[in-house]
């Protein structure tokens, strides 16, 4: 069993989540202002991390609320979940 | 607004296990800021009771329960039957004008969204565990605590009454499905 930490409801099984990407991409100011390749490149791109990455949950089966987290992709050891909005402390 | 066709028309039961579905019943979403001073002060004077904060807690009164469904989300449950000729439940109009329209929050009735399900039997978590991921031996799974996950692949909403006794909140469409899947998992052999 896999286990996640909700931030408001505690400790549940990951089959109660869903996962929602890398977190902390920030949405062009002007979207209208870009090429095609900087628009691609924002919505398709993503870092492709081995190690710590920062990536969104939903607990889609439980409250329902977005929450962010720091993973390990190598080994998916959780080292910490915080709130959407938050940046990362570490 | 209440609908009076209920999806289930029995009463089940197996050894010391049994389940029937509870004739409708009014139920209220609630959602706002609990930051928001003058949102919790309506509520609160409206309910006459104060909103539970922490996860899966819930307040009951006489006539109403709330469960705690997210950090700004509340399920109000009526504990009254409403007259089946009137059908209607003023404290929602109350809720919608004080709440709803001054922008504080949202009330959404949600009454014929989800139907109860009553499950008694000293083995009822035991039964619930064949199906669902939540570890209801938990310390934080105490009497009149409330918890959302999911149960054989749908999600409900479980109210713990006592250590014998629960209520199951299941969306409509899905309570045939579930009865079915509670009855043959109730044989726990």
């Amino acid at each position: 069993m896999f286990i996640i930490k909700c931030p408001y409801c505690g400790e549940r099984d990951h089959s109660e989540f869903s996962y929602g990407g890398e977190a902390h991409i920030v949405r062009p100011k002007q979207p209208s202002e870009l090429s095609d390749g900087q628009w691609a490149e924002y919505l398709f791109t993503r870092k492709n991390i081995k190690g710590l990455q920062y990536e969104r949950w939903n607990h889609a089966h439980g409250c329902r609320r977005w929450f962010n987290m720091a993973r390990d992709t190598s080994n998916d050891k959780i080292h910490f979940v915080y709130q959407m909005g938050e940046k990362p402390t570490k | 607004m209440l609908d009076f066709i209920t999806p289930i028309s029995e009463v089940y039961s197996f050894n010391n296990f049994s389940m029937e579905e509870k004739t409708p019943i009014a139920k209220i979403n609630l959602r706002g800021n609990l930051k928001n001073k003058e949102f919790t002060i309506n509520v609160e004077k409206i309910l006459g009771m104060s909103l539970p904060k922490e996860a899966g807690n819930t307040s009951v009164k006489e006539k109403i329960t709330l469960l705690w469904l997210g950090p700004n989300e509340w399920l109000l449950v009526s504990n009254v039957e409403i007259a089946k000729e009137t059908n209607i439940y003023e404290l929602e109009q109350v809720l919608f004008d004080e709440i709803s329209k001054t922008n504080l929050g949202a009330v959404t009735n949600v009454t014929d969204h989800f139907t109860i399900f009553s499950l008694t039997g000293s083995n009822v978590f035991e039964v619930l565990s064949k199906g669902c991921p939540y570890d209801f031996d938990s310390e934080d799974f105490l009497d009149n605590k409330v918890v959302q996950t999911i149960l054989s692949n749908i999600d409900v909403t479980i109210h713990r009454k006592n250590k014998n006794e629960i209520d199951l909140y299941v969306r409509r469409s899905f309570a045939d499905y579930l009865w079915n899947w509670l009855k043959d998992s109730s044989d726990l052999k």
